[in-house]
Order: C-alpha cells, then structure tokens, then sequence
C-alpha cells in the first residue's frame, strides 16, 4: 500500500470488466488511476503480434504515474484489467493542483514511483536475463506471488494462470508453459482450487535445471 | 561540473561521476550566478542540465534532505524562462514532481535526448 490515497479521496469508483483495455500504448496520459480492487496487467504487442505481460498492479496501485512524469507523457505500454476492477481516477490537472507548494506530496510520489521502478526493472531483468524457460517461469511466479503478498507463503490468485497466460509473461511457447504448469503441479506448487494456489516456499527450492522433467 | 554559455546563447550545465549534498548545492549556486549574469544583459535565461553521466543518487535518502529543500527552492527562486535537463528517468520522475510543486510544469521539462532538450529550450 501507499499514501498516495489522499490524490483520489471523494473520487468516484468506477466498475471495469476484465479484459478491458483502459490506456493504449501511445497515448498522452490524460488520467490517473488508483485500483481499488482487482487487477491491471502491463503489457507491450511483440512483433509476433503476442502480449508479452510485463507488470501488474494491484489494489492500491496508481498507474501510470511514472510516465505521467517522465519527461514523454506518453504511454508506452497497453493497461488492461485482468479482473473484474474498480477504478478511481483523477487528471494530470488535479494532480497538479495537489501538488502545488506540496513538497511532502511530492517526495511520497517520488518514493513510490522509485519502489514501483525498482520491481519493474527486476522484472524486465528477469525477462531478459533467464533463457531458460523453467527459470524464466520461476522467476514470473514469484514476480506474481510478491506483487500479490510479499508476506504470506501461499498466495492465493483469484484470475486463471493458465498456460497462455504464464507463456504471455515469459516470453515461451503454450507448450513449454503447460508442460511447467503439468510439472508445478505434480510437485504440488500449483494447485487449482478456486483460482490458483501458489506455495512461494516450495517454488523458492524447486530446482531450475531443466533436465529434470 | 562543467558550466559554460552554449553558443546558441543558453546556459549548459553538465554533471558527472558521484554527486553529494555539497556538489548539489555548489552547482545550484553556480547557475543562479549565471543566470543574474543573463538577467542583468536583460537576455532570456535558458539552462540545459545535463545529469546522464552521474551516479545513481538516492533522493530521498535523510542526506539529501537539505539538497531537497535547496532544489525546490532553487527552481521556484530562479527567474528562468526553460530548464530542461537530459536525464535518467528516475531523474526525470523527480525533476517533473519538482516542477508540479513549484507550479513551473510548462517551464520545466526532461528528456531522453540532448537535441530534444535543445529544440524545446529554443523554440517558440
């Protein structure tokens, strides 16, 4: 969570089906937004014309706030909820009415956008770096485990990682994904039990080498 | 540091290598005397930082808590008419939050590239 609630106090919620795309790559950011529940992954369009996830925020994140403020303004990635969600929004000129002679503000969204670059440029160094799938797997579990709970050991996710959905992240065929999840599974890392289970402990000592299937 | 009037008639400004809250605050008082030197010749007082060749800076660490304060100041003080700054983009994030607090965003503004820099300082 952050302190950044107080830009969206009073702001209406608005409800969003899953699967809608709320900013398009491209664009001026013309509003901020707060979840108030649910999910928003971050994705780019490869040349393959595949997503490739890159990011998701969760309740209480504000998106997408680091490039409102970089020097562009523009997105460079797609937003789209990958749950039911409810969003509050506010516009860059609110935000800069908030911000007026507001030095404290300031440094709590400097501090935010920074832990939220932190874990992005983790993940995208686990992206390029892993070139093994299994690795590469691992790491876009955990990335999904923490940005979900960084405390408790069994996350529970409440949308479908299916095999489509973990090949979007990492950059690998459906077929090696299903063949990971099959293997996950059998291991008892994975379970489906309305939505998926994910036990961090055990997903933290299976091991990477892919010899073992 | 390096500090010199471009011969398009702008400050430039360029930092490098480790910065600490003394090198912050000896280069803020170094452009404020350039850019009363500019404003006595009645000239437009533009400044280009460039900031991509220094260390990563923890802003928000206590020790640069003065500096904090001082940069705000500063850039609510300074009578310039366009700051851009060639940086990072964590740089870039802080530099924006700045310039929305000191209600000087149409005045301040960073960028990935020098010549993007330049354009937008001496544009119309």
């Amino acid at each position: 969570m952050n302190s950044l609630e107080v830009l969206f106090r009073n702001k209406k919620l608005v409800e969003v089906p899953d699967g809608k795309i709320v900013v398009y790559e491209g664009h001026e950011v013309n509003k901020i937004y707060r979840v108030n529940s649910g999910y928003i992954k971050v994705y780019t369009v490869t040349g393959a014309g595949t997503q490739r996830i890159l990011f998701m925020y969760k309740s209480g994140d504000v998106f997408p706030l680091t490039t409102f403020l970089s020097g562009q303004s523009v997105t460079r990635f797609f937003y789209e909820s990958l749950t039911p969600t409810t969003l509050q929004s506010i516009t860059p000129r609110q935000l800069e009415n908030k911000l007026r002679n507001n030095l404290q503000l300031g440094e709590e969204i400097i501090r935010y956008t920074s832990y939220l670059d932190r874990q992005f440029l983790d993940r995208i160094n686990n992206i390029v770096s892993n070139k093994d799938p299994r690795a590469k797997i691992n790491a876009a579990l955990f990335f999904l485990c923490n940005r979900i709970s960084s405390r408790s050991n069994m996350i529970h996710i409440n949308f479908p990682v299916n095999a489509k959905f973990i090949a979007s992240m990492c950059g690998v065929s459906s077929k090696e994904a299903s063949k990971q999840i099959k293997l996950l599974k059998s291991e008892g890392i994975i379970t489906l039990n309305d939505g998926v289970i994910i036990d961090k402990k055990a997903l933290k000592t299976f091991p990477l080498s892919t010899n073992r299937t | 540091m390096k500090i010199f009037i471009n011969p398009s008639g702008f400050i430039e400004v360029h930092f490098f290598g480790e910065q600490d809250p003394a090198t912050i605050t000896r280069g803020i008082k170094t452009i404020e005397s350039y850019a009363k030197k500019l404003q006595s010749q009645n000239k437009p007082i533009l400044i280009l930082e460039d900031v991509s060749k220094i260390n990563y800076i923890d802003f928000l660490s206590p020790k640069m808590a003065g500096p904090r304060k001082e940069i705000t100041q500063a850039f609510a003080e300074i009578k310039f008419d366009r700051f851009a700054m060639c940086a990072p983009l964590y740089l870039q994030v802080i530099l924006t939050t700045i310039a929305l607090v000191v209600g000087k965003r149409n005045q301040i503004k960073a960028f990935d590239s020098r010549i993007d820099a330049i354009n937008w300082l001496l544009s119309k």
